[in-house]
């Protein structure tokens, strides 16, 4: 277990990294967001205030802080003796702490975004439209959901780059490009758009960003392990 | 001698071309062995296996009773030092050390603080910043400190000037000493640290040529210069490795039994002395490779 913790650890010798990039990046796209809708009335305009999809710049930084934590860690972990799976563990008890940390950050920030009336301009940045759910435990689920789901899509990217290297990478983006486009075409053709919509509309929010995501991080992780089990460092 | 890694049968193939066939050996606790081979020859796959970085196709691993492959006991007590380690891109020398403080249970702090000021390594330094030789200073490092009871150096010399592989011989010389352990060192540059070998593992296109006790090899062969006949007359039921005639006089590396031959070769009014271990390696090998007798041959100059 202490090798699963050291493991865990070597994530954060470089905080600045691991955490200060992905919030110096929402940072950035939340100070952009605010000054436009402090200029021109964005907010105001729209119906039940404004939002935008910046918050998602946070989560697309911290999967790609997890595509590295895996290609540049994994070699340099197995370089100090670490077995794969006391890494693989280690990555995932990171994952998920982090997830569940950044959860309640963003439900804090959604909260003072609901007392501030959007900041002061109408702005509904870390919990736009229907994220935000007005429940702090509920809105910790919704908004970790998601970043647990980014994780552990960032971790598979990483085996597959290490494992496979660029040809593996090439061929998961062709393979998500078919299996994604085949799906459009398949619902396309039952003429399943409309049943897809009311469906999804059915769920609760939680549901969609808990639950989903949970399924889909499940799923990557299992994945992640079968292709790190004889991952050359 | 207890054994601290075996070696049976190993093959190992990659997709049409076989990195090694049917090896075994074995490393006894506490001995510095060389592994010595050509480019290629599958040196640093067997390093490999001793750490589970890789699985055989065939063939037993252990190490430590164990197998290495995914047993993290097994490994905590295994320190591989390999040619171009990559470190994250972040990592300054000093986040390096510490991740290895953290990990090899026998750890030594001070140790390591002498070597960094030894081998001029700033802490604070980014090591995407070294340059190739204080890189491979990093790797070492980390490898005499982890005094890890199984550490492997593959090519830990890169880069690095002379002056500071003989300060990595003669640090690793003296921390052996107080703290024996077994020692592996995979390296072309033979003659530099054939002091330090006791044990002398050869290989050559994935097999076993060579696996022997250094000091033994080395009475093994003699190198015997004088007049061409006398060589060819002492050559004549022995197994000669190699030649060089030059007009009437002639040199030869030739294998013997022991101390009769020496003086045999003397008193055929012949000088002999010992081969240097880089030379026996590189005649050995050649031998292999002919697989036939070594004949006398003119060498131009």
């Amino acid at each position: 277990m202490s090798r699963v913790l050291t493991a865990a650890r070597l994530h954060l010798v470089n905080p600045l990294v691991m955490l200060g990039i992905p919030w110096l990046v929402a940072g950035i796209s939340f100070a952009i967001n605010l000054a436009l809708f402090g200029l021109t009335d964005a907010g105001a305009d729209m119906e039940g205030g404004g939002f935008t999809a910046g918050v998602a710049s946070l989560y697309i930084t911290v999967l790609i802080v997890f595509v590295q934590a895996v290609t540049q860690l994994l070699p340099f972990a197995m370089g100090l003796s670490l077995s794969r799976r006391t890494f693989y563990l280690g990555t995932a008890l990171v994952a998920v702490v982090q997830s569940l940390c950044y959860g309640v950050v963003l439900a804090a920030l959604v909260a003072v975004e609901g007392a501030t009336g959007g900041w002061g301009v109408d702005l509904a940045f870390w919990g736009p439209g229907t994220m935000d759910v007005d429940a702090f435990a509920l809105q910790v689920v919704v908004s970790g959901g998601p970043m647990l789901a980014a994780t552990s899509v960032g971790i598979g990217i990483g085996v597959v780059m290490k494992r496979w290297g660029q040809r593996g990478l090439w061929a998961l983006i062709v393979g998500t490009l078919v299996v994604l486009g085949g799906l459009a075409v398949l619902v396309t053709w039952l003429e399943a758009w409309g049943d897809l919509g009311t469906w999804f509309g059915d769920r609760a929010v939680a549901t969609l960003a808990a639950g989903v995501p949970a399924i889909l991080a499940a799923a990557l992780a299992a994945l992640s392990w079968a292709g790190i089990r004889r991952t050359v460092p | 001698m207890t054994a601290v890694a075996t070696l049976q049968d190993v093959t190992m193939r990659f997709r049409g071309h076989t990195a090694l066939d049917e090896v075994s050996t074995v490393l006894e606790q506490d001995t510095i062995t060389g592994l010595l081979g050509r480019n290629g020859a599958g040196k640093t796959t067997l390093l490999q296996l001793l750490t589970g970085h890789r699985v055989p196709t065939s063939g037993r691993v252990e190490v430590f009773g164990r197998s290495p492959f995914e047993d993290d006991g097994v490994l905590s007590r295994i320190c591989f030092v390999k040619e171009g380690q990559r470190y994250p891109d972040a990592f300054r020398v000093g986040d390096a050390v510490s991740a290895a403080s953290w990990l090899f249970p026998n750890w030594d702090a001070d140790l390591a603080d002498r070597l960094l000021t030894d081998f001029e390594l700033p802490r604070k330094r980014a090591i995407s910043k070294l340059s190739r030789g204080m890189n491979s200073a990093v790797g070492i490092v980390i490898g005499l400190a982890s005094r890890a009871p199984l550490t492997l150096f593959d090519e830990p010399y890169l880069g690095l000037d002379a002056v500071a592989r003989q300060l990595f011989y003669d640090r690793l010389l003296a921390d052996y000493a107080e703290h024996p352990r077994t020692v592996v060192l995979s390296t072309h540059l033979i003659e530099e640290i054939s002091d330090l070998l006791e044990r002398v593992l050869l290989v050559d296109r994935g097999r076993v040529v060579l696996d022997e006790d250094a000091d033994a090899l080395r009475a093994t062969a003699l190198t015997v210069a004088g007049p061409r006949a006398a060589v060819e007359e002492f050559g004549r039921n022995r197994e000669v490795l190699s030649t060089e005639a030059l007009g009437g006089h002639a040199r030869a590396v030739v294998r013997v039994a022991g101390p009769v031959d020496e003086a045999a070769a003397t008193a055929a009014g012949l000088s002999a002395e010992p081969t240097p271990l880089q030379r026996l390696v590189v005649e050995l090998a050649r031998a292999t490779r002919a697989a036939g007798p070594a004949v006398l041959e003119e060498v131009p100059r």
